[in-house]
């Protein structure tokens, strides 16, 4: 074969590679987009593709998350089975510092463990990115990467139970069916985890329902976990393999500065190790207004019976108060509090203020758990991805 | 993103795998988007870049995608304003 015939047909041959792979994975990465821009009109996009996007704080204003509220963040592309309901294929392998290890079907799961189903928080280790400076790189969520709605699925615990552990076992890895956004199959696109301990916890779940029905393609069909009060990216979705291991998990983004920040306090902008940063655990006490829309007007006759409210919560336990404060924290005002569903559920606040005369307002919440930790108001703990912002919420506010 | 002859580059390597509002969304200095080209070379699959487009890349990126005074968390309610350290 002459040289040109060669370099035509390795022309050919590479185009053709190229050109599936880009619509193999575009197309399946559009395919979630669109699906997503029916189901969720709410959210605001901030990346299209992997797909990012987050809640106005006005859209969380319900005490269960509807689906079409709750935030997405995807690292990779959505799984081409995400999108088929037949789950013969489906199985979930269980392996590691086990007694047994076990592949287990749909029927299996639900058939041999019991199906709870709680309301529980899950918000993105970088929610209220947007707050920081110097700016970290990544998605600039400022604060709907939050949301609380119910899920459906077995406890965790139940499940390494039947297996048995191993005094050896320390930390629980998952890895998922999602595709690395470069299309390298080989690559996981996103493998976390978490102590044991809190995979031994009533509400750390292996999910398969949302809101009472199938967990939609973005958000982990046909199974994921749901690690509540940690980190979202420690509920890994599209679940294929979970492994228990006797040490800490080293897989994508684990390592690295991802999900991590530094174990000593450092200024804006330092350039920190990766030894000298930390896996994010607990997730901080935070509250979010809800209620009214940032920039409202309210009439002059209804400023002495100003509702304002919102959710609170922490990846640590209860929330013990929430007060709220109209004139930039010189006086505040107890909300009423309600008590979670369950735990790591968020509680409702609520309070009547009254306004005392025309013009511009700040409504700042600050939320208090049981320990005594509170919100800042200024961003804390400058941190080199911009992570656990938990810096007080604030809405503007106009008497007219 | 601000159109350029440097753009191509960033259309050709860039936006392969993740779309261009990733970009917009970020502001670094020249230092950290040299610094974002590494990690993606590292661990997602970039290629080594010919050392001249990889310098247009980061000056196109410093250049369009610089910190200026941010807007912060509350969009065009502007920064939470804190007093200077003493």
């Amino acid at each position: 074969m002459d040289k040109s015939r060669r370099n035509f047909l390795k022309k050919i041959a590479l185009s053709y590679i190229y050109s599936d792979f880009v619509f193999k994975h575009f197309f399946l990465d559009k395919k979630s987009f669109l699906a997503f821009a029916e189901d969720k009109k709410d959210l605001e996009v901030l990346n299209d593709r992997p797909l990012n996007a987050q809640a106005e704080p006005h859209k969380l204003d319900q005490q269960v998350t509807p689906t079409h509220s709750l935030f997405v963040r995807n690292n990779g592309i959505v799984p081409s089975a995400a999108y088929q309901s037949d789950l013969s294929k489906w199985s979930l392998s269980v392996t590691g510092e086990l007694n047994q290890e076990k592949s287990y079907t749909m029927k299996d799961l639900l058939k041999k463990f019991k199906l709870y189903t709680y309301q529980l928080v899950l918000e993105c280790g970088g929610n209220g990115r947007a707050g920081f400076y110097p700016p970290t790189p990544g998605n600039q969520w400022t604060y709907g990467a939050v949301g609380c709605p119910e899920w459906s699925g077995i406890r965790l615990k139940d499940l390494l139970n039947d297996l048995g552990l191993k005094s050896s076992a320390k930390y629980i890895a998952y890895y998922g069916m999602d595709i690395h956004p470069s299309g390298d199959m080989k690559k996981d696109v996103i493998s976390r985890g978490f102590p044991i301990h809190k995979a031994l916890e009533d509400t750390t779940l292996v999910a398969f329902k949302l809101n009472g029905k199938d967990l939609p393609p973005v958000h982990g069909f046909p199974a994921r976990l749901i690690c509540p009060g940690f980190p979202a990216s420690a509920s890994g979705k599209w679940l294929k393999k979970i492994w228990v291991r006797d040490r800490v998990h080293d897989g994508a983004k684990m390592t690295g500065n991802s999900y991590k920040i530094p174990k000593n306090p450092v200024a804006p902008g330092s350039k920190v190790l990766d030894k000298d940063l930390m896996i994010i655990e607990n997730m901080p006490v935070k509250s979010l207004i809800t209620f009214p829309r940032s920039k409202s007007k309210v009439a002059v006759k209804d400023k002495d019976k100003f509702i304002c409210r919102g959710f609170a919560w922490s990846g640590s336990g209860e929330i013990a108060k929430v007060d709220v404060s109209f004139d930039f924290g010189q006086t505040w005002h107890t909300a009423k509090l309600s008590q979670p569903a369950n735990p790591f559920a968020w509680q409702r606040w609520e309070i009547t203020l009254v306004l005392p005369q025309q013009g511009y307002y700040e409504v700042w919440s600050c939320a208090t758990d049981m320990t005594g930790k509170s919100q800042p108001m200024v961003t804390p703990g400058w941190n080199p991805k911009g992570y656990v912002n938990n810096a007080m919420p604030r809405i503007a506010i106009n008497v007219v | 993103m601000p159109e350029d002859p440097r753009k191509i580059l960033v259309i050709k390597n860039c936006i392969m795998c993740h779309s261009a509002k990733l970009i917009a969304q970020n502001s670094m200095s020249k230092d950290a988007w040299q610094n974002i080209i590494l990690y993606m070379q590292e661990k997602h699959n970039l290629r080594q870049l010919p050392p001249g487009d990889e310098q247009k890349i980061v000056s196109y990126l410093s250049q369009y995608f610089s910190p200026k005074v941010s807007h912060g968390i509350d969009g065009d309610l502007g920064p939470r304003a804190i007093n200077p350290l003493p």
